[in-house]
């Protein structure tokens, strides 16, 4: 074709193409805010040479072009998944930064409970104040139970979020196999592409994922190096969990192939390394309740109580559990007694001990730290004493924890204010005590009291009187200025020595109770004469030195401690937790500002510029008038020729 | 404009809000740290700070109430030693009569008075009604007297330790041992009469020449004898121990006093013996300060009308003269401990204050908000977000679309 047909028909197939173009701007414009959606371009292309010279006009129907580039693409998806699971991660981390500092103050609330115990000391007598103790008690229980409920409920909402989070996730992957199976059919679609995109960039929110794409534009997505997606279709996520505190697991696909999720592997990640932290943190927190009881129950037991006994436990936490492996075949049964609960390792972690031929070898979990304890029937391991029944095979194992829910289940025995061990056991007095509690002192000498401690060893050269005889009344006497006997109210002599002077006597503490294996010592200065006495009466129940002492735990120096003291080691725990809370929390500002970056990378090369459009669209006006104006022209022109025929 | 335009432009302008929300709530709350995620550092810094704040505070709590029953004990001693002054005024008037009208039996009303006061003021209580002198059985009054008028210790001498400053503990309990536990005669010996003497003669314990022999003497149980016999118109005395003769000699009555030198003691012989005549020297032991006084006002009440009497009176009166002087050491000395408490907590209480405001200021610095600050990074921020709403308002309007007609 020639001529004016020629230049009409040539002219229509540029109103095609530019119709096309304006079809083109007008989705472009229309899909600006469409996830996914990458510009459209027209590319026109001229029919081929014909032999006549001019040219037969533009390919119909124009081609259009998708701003597709899959490596901005990709590093939207890997900065969507690094920020969802900082995000996960930072919240759960802000949650227990809460718990420890936010209401219900442990470390306030304690610090209180001490001071006021010192200032009770003043006051031994002051019902008001032992009573104000016992309050502060029972708000240092609630601080805790608050701490471990918050965290606690963490669990539940971690552990719902990532069911939703996993159904999400699937109904996304059935989406992506869906269009790759429409892919098939019509290869490198536009719109598929788009939706493709659209699909993983909202998949890259719940995990981490690697994408390859094939010719027909079909992608194959894997995760950590599991496949989610392959040609076959999709491996849908499940997720288990033994128990509401156990780590859940994700899986993939029929064969439960696990997931390795880290916490920049979206959210599920954040949410997985949310809720390690959380169990961590619990750990922490159990540990610390239970050392803090071990240490207040102990030095209740070192003093004497309103009614004259010696201290019981004044916080109560649940019994140490033991879990024997499903896969043990011997008949060993554990049973696992505290004995210094500071001393349990301060990550709350507990012990795993497997029997082997060398004995019991004692693990801690995290830390890897290994302790042989050999194969006798009762072991002894920090902090613990453990009694082995039955006879153990090689490869049998056992999981202790020595304080479970102990932040949660902790409780007061009684709030009686009676029950505080306000005073020191023994009150020393020169002279003899006659059965109607008059002091009858006929000593020629000086001895008197100075001073008196609670020791793990008594001093040097001090009188021991053994823990059988506590709680006694005791009479000491010179039978020399060098020599002395200790007898009870029967006659019974339960120690004697040289008398060294400068030291004092130490009366163990009976071996039952929580402060067994410890000495009060009363130290005595002065010169004894021979026939002098000295009496040791159970009671001086207005003595405040056991509140002292029970008061000075807060900051006295503790090396078993991990902060040197117990202050120290809630401050280490709250210290850890704020930190990783406050790195968590950079983490994510951090990656929400990559995100933003690589989002404005993908936009700057798929994204559509309305002003751009505008412009194109008055371009394929005018060329669009221009065509038309050349089809008129060449009518004038047809219709000139037949006029003039 | 691209669509990122407005997204990014929404997350600057939360960015900006949050940041102007954190900068209210610090001018709320004048605190720029609420949580160790915050900052871990500065928050456990203040909170080992406030518990310290806490920890002086309890103990300034203590100071005031041990300084409460500290002050009832020693104003008590204080005037104890009042009484103890009037009552070594009778025993010295009565010992130095000199006319015969003396009213004895006043003055022993009096010293049975001076008697009941100490009991009165042993058995005091502090402002919380707690007996100041019952050690740790605070409960318990320490100082009964029974049907024949001796008065017993019922309390103990236990230890009550109180923190009044960080490190530094004291004993916050005082007992009744300052009553009961003081030596008699002169700490060393106590002299007795022998109930037959027929002489004049007064043995007074008044010093130390060897402090060894004296306080082996004093802590033994060997008393000595002193027995006066007269041969060829020569007095003279021996003194025994256990049978044993550990001296003896001539006595000189005519200077009308002699001494003698027992077990590193000395002893002032006065007035005339007969022969015949023995005192008793016993080791000191304790004895309270209320067999003191009734001894005191038993020998008051029936001085006797013989020179011997007399004389078997004045023994007894001279030999308390020096459990007076025991006491009044005693009292001095109780007095001065507690003074030293007193004033350990006068001094630990500025200390305490000025630990604490440290602490405070401290805690301020670590975790409260710069008020001037924080105010004037509002004023930045407001301004700020007002510009970035500004531009992006003009920005937005930047269309080609709006001028397509």
């Amino acid at each position: 074709m020639s001529g004016l047909t020629g230049a009409m028909f040539t002219a229509l197939s540029g109103l095609d193409a530019f119709s096309k173009g304006t079809e083109t701007v007008s989705n472009n414009v229309a899909n600006q805010a469409t996830s996914g959606y990458a510009v459209e371009t027209l590319a026109p292309q001229t029919v081929g040479n014909s032999s006549s010279g001019a040219g037969s006009g533009v390919l119909d129907p124009a081609a259009v072009r998708r701003a597709a580039d899959g490596f901005a693409a990709a590093r939207v998806y890997a900065a969507t998944a690094t920020s969802q699971g900082a995000q996960g991660l930072a919240s759960a981390l802000s949650t227990i930064d809460q718990a420890f500092t936010g209401n219900g103050n442990i470390h306030s609330t304690a610090s209180t409970f001490f001071a006021d115990l010192s200032t009770l000391a003043s006051e031994p007598t002051n019902a008001a104040q032992a009573s104000t103790v016992i309050a502060d008690a029972q708000t240092l229980v609630s601080a805790f139970q608050s701490a471990a409920g918050s965290l606690n409920t963490q669990f539940a909402t971690i552990s719902n979020s990532l069911q939703q989070q996993v159904a999400d996730a699937n109904k996304l992957l059935g989406q992506v196999a869906a269009i790759n199976k429409s892919l098939q059919a019509s290869p490198n679609s536009n719109t598929l592409l788009d939706q493709q995109q659209a699909t993983l960039t909202a998949l890259a929110k719940y995990v981490s994922i690697s994408t390859v794409p094939l010719s027909n534009g079909a992608v194959e997505v894997t995760t950590g190096g599991t496949v989610l997606v392959d040609q076959s279709g999709a491996q849908l996520l499940s997720i288990t969990q033994s128990t509401p505190s156990s780590r859940p697991v994700v899986t993939a696909g029929a064969d439960k192939v696990p997931v390795n999720l880290g916490n920049t592997s979206g959210s599920l990640g954040g949410s997985l390394a949310g809720f390690t932290a959380t169990s961590n943190a619990l750990a922490s927190l159990n540990w610390f309740a239970g050392a803090l009881t071990g240490l207040v129950n102990q030095a209740q037991a070192e003093g004497l109580n309103g009614s004259g006994k010696q201290g019981a436990p004044l916080f109560l936490i649940p019994a140490p559990t033991v879990t024997p492996s499903p896969t043990n075949t011997g008949s060993a049964t554990l049973g696992v007694t505290i004995t210094n609960a500071p001393q349990l390792p301060p990550n709350g972690q507990g012990y795993t001990l497997t029997f082997g031929p060398g004995g019991w070898t004692a693990t801690t979990p995290n830390t890897n730290q290994t302790y042989s304890l050999g194969a006798g029937p009762t072991l002894t391991l920090n902090g613990m004493s453990i009694a082995v029944t039955g006879t153990p095979k090689p490869g049998d194992g056992f999981q202790i924890n020595p304080t479970p829910g102990a932040a949660a289940g902790l409780a007061l025995t009684s709030t009686n204010p009676a029950v505080l061990a306000v005073a020191d056991p023994y009150a020393v007095t020169s002279g003899t005590i006659s059965p109607s509690g008059a002091v009858i002192n006929n000593n020629a000498g000086t001895v008197t009291e100075t001073s008196d401690t609670v020791l793990a060893n008594p001093t040097a050269g001090a009188a021991v009187v053994p823990g059988s005889y506590f709680g006694q009344s005791l009479v000491m006497t010179f039978t020399s200025p060098s020599a002395y006997k200790i007898t009870t109210a029967g006659g019974a002599t339960v120690s004697s020595g040289t008398w060294s002077g400068g030291t004092g006597v130490a009366i163990a503490y009976p071996s039952g109770s929580k402060a067994a294996g410890e000495y009060w010592q009363v130290n005595l200065s002065g010169t004894p004469a021979a026939g002098d006495v000295v009496s040791l009466t159970p009671g001086g129940l207005n003595s405040g030195s056991n509140a002292s002492r029970m008061a000075q735990l807060w900051d006295a120096s503790n090396a078993a401690l991990p902060g040197g003291s117990l202050q120290g080691s809630i401050l280490s725990i709250i210290g850890f937790n704020g930190a990783q809370s406050a790195a968590a929390k950079t983490m994510h500002s951090n990656s929400a500002n990559n995100l933003q970056t690589a989002q404005n990378s993908l936009a700057a090369i798929a994204g559509v510029n309305p002003d751009q459009q505008a412009t194109l669209l008055l371009q394929y006006q005018q060329a669009y008038a221009a065509a038309a104006k050349v089809i008129a022209t060449a009518a004038t022109m047809f219709n000139s020729l037949l006029q003039a025929v | 404009m691209e669509s990122t335009f407005y997204t990014n432009s929404a997350a600057a302008f939360t960015t900006q809000e949050t940041q102007l929300q954190q900068l209210q709530s610090e001018l709320a709350s004048g605190k720029a740290v609420n949580s160790a995620g915050a900052d871990a550092t500065a928050y456990i810094g203040a909170a080992q700070d406030n518990s310290q704040i806490q920890q002086l505070a309890a103990e300034q709590n203590s100071q005031t109430n041990i300084q409460a029953t500290l002050q009832a004990g020693t104003s008590t001693l204080g005037q104890a030693t009042t009484l103890l002054d009037q009552l070594q005024s009778i025993a010295l008037q009565a010992i130095n009569a000199t006319t015969s009208g003396l009213n004895y039996q006043a003055l022993s009303e009096q010293a049975g008075q001076i008697g009941q006061q100490l009991l009165a003021f042993a058995n005091s209580q502090d402002p919380q009604g707690n007996f100041v002198f019952s050690g740790t059985a605070k409960g318990t009054e320490p100082f009964s007297q029974n049907s024949s008028g001796s008065v017993s210790y019922n309390g103990n001498e236990g230890v009550s330790s109180v923190e009044i400053s960080p490190g530094v503990t004291v004993n916050s309990a005082l007992n009744g041992a300052v009553f009961m536990d003081g030596p008699s005669g002169n700490g060393f010996a106590s002299v007795s009469a022998g109930t037959t003497n027929t002489g004049t003669a007064t043995l007074v314990a008044t010093g130390v020449s060897n402090q060894a022999t004296a306080g082996a003497f004093q802590t033994g149980n060997l008393a000595i004898t002193v027995s006066f016999s007269s041969s060829g118109g020569t007095e003279s005395y021996v003194a025994t121990q256990g049978g044993i003769k550990i001296g003896g000699g001539p006595v000189t009555t005519s200077t009308n006093s002699a001494m003698l030198n027992l077990d590193g003691i000395q002893f002032k012989l006065s007035g005339a013996p007969n022969a015949g005549d023995t005192f008793v020297i016993a080791p000191s032991r304790p004895q309270s300060i209320f067999s003191l006084v009734s001894g005191i006002q038993s020998a008051l009440s029936s001085p006797g009308s013989t020179s011997a009497q007399m004389a078997q009176t004045r023994q007894t009166l001279e030999n308390a003269l020096g459990g007076i002087v025991q006491y009044q050491s005693r009292f001095s000395g109780a007095s001065a401990k507690a003074g030293v408490i007193l004033k350990s907590i006068t001094q630990s209480g500025a200390a305490d204050t000025t630990l604490s405001t440290a602490d405070q200021t401290n805690a301020a610095a670590l975790v409260g908000a710069n008020i001037p600050q924080t105010l004037t990074q509002i004023e930045q921020q407001t301004a700020a977000l007002q510009d970035s709403l500004k531009a992006f308002s003009s920005v937005q309007q930047l269309s080609l679309f709006s001028f397509i007609a």
